[in-house]
């Protein structure tokens, strides 16, 4: 088997990507926090990214060739019970009871989940930079030897 | 070319575990959020096998990749420790430097033999 050279920058690419997008999915949340009114009907729902480990066309993972990363396999709502609030004059709330379904995001849990992804990027990050050091100190053999 | 310079053939050969090893730290930092994602290692005793097996003459293999073990699974059921994984890619990256230099320092004798 050929080895892939220049290939450890893709996996701590892949991991950078899929953090970003876990950031914008979870700044999307907080911004949304207090919609009452969304696409679907109803207050907004929660929305998650569901991760899963990137391997080769086999779905091996036996020597470090087969591993390519992670990848987002897609987005999912939150299908928790939405909580409601008593708010009889907003136009969204039910009209006999006076509640109101607010979304289902809960700011403390989003910000650890922020400050989660912010981390696992810094650490993709340092990967990505180590690799970049290795590339670089082999090439100037070159430059050296030659 | 082996008889002559046996060590540019051990030094490659360590070079490519090490990167390889690198492959495998990035795949668990990538996979740091991955539910039931198992941290991965591969393994030294195969490659020093490899290497006092006298296998030096054939081009590096694959090197076994095994998941890491006596590590505490998370709640969603991954098992990465970041701490860990930052350490052994720090230590990596410091061996690499150092084998590098060495093939380096020896690509210099040579140099200097060839010169006079």
């Amino acid at each position: 088997m050929q080895i892939q050279h220049f290939n450890g920058a893709n996996i701590s690419a892949s991991g950078m990507a899929a953090e970003r997008q876990r950031m914008e999915v979870i700044a999307n949340n907080i911004a949304n926090a207090h919609s009452t009114r969304s696409a679907e009907g109803g207050a907004y729902r929660r929305q998650l990214l569901v991760f899963s480990p990137a391997m080769n066309d086999r779905g091996r993972q036996e020597s470090a060739n087969d591993f390519h990363g992670v990848q987002v396999l897609g987005r999912v709502t939150d299908h928790s019970e939405l909580p409601l609030v008593y708010n009889p004059g907003h136009p969204d709330a039910d009209p006999e009871s006076g509640l109101l379904a607010m979304p289902n995001v809960k700011l403390p849990s989003e910000m650890i989940d922020l400050i989660m992804a912010s981390r696992s990027y810094e650490a993709n990050l340092k990967a990505l930079s180590s690799f970049r050091q290795m590339v670089e100190q082999t090439l100037r053999l070159l430059r050296r030897g030659g | 070319m082996d008889a002559m310079f046996p060590q540019f053939r051990l030094l490659s050969h360590a070079l490519d575990f090490a990167s390889q090893n690198h492959r495998v730290i990035s795949q668990n930092l990538a996979n740091i959020n991955t539910p039931n994602y198992q941290a991965r290692q591969l393994s030294f005793e195969q490659f020093l096998d490899h290497i006092q097996k006298g296998h030096r003459s054939e081009p590096p293999p694959q090197y076994d990749v095994h998941l890491t073990a006596g590590l505490t699974a998370r709640a969603d059921g991954n098992n990465v420790d970041l701490d860990a994984e930052l350490g052994n890619l720090k230590r990596n990256d410091l061996t690499y430097q150092a084998l590098n230099e060495l093939l380096g320092a020896k690509f210099e004798i040579m140099k200097a033999a060839i010169k006079g």
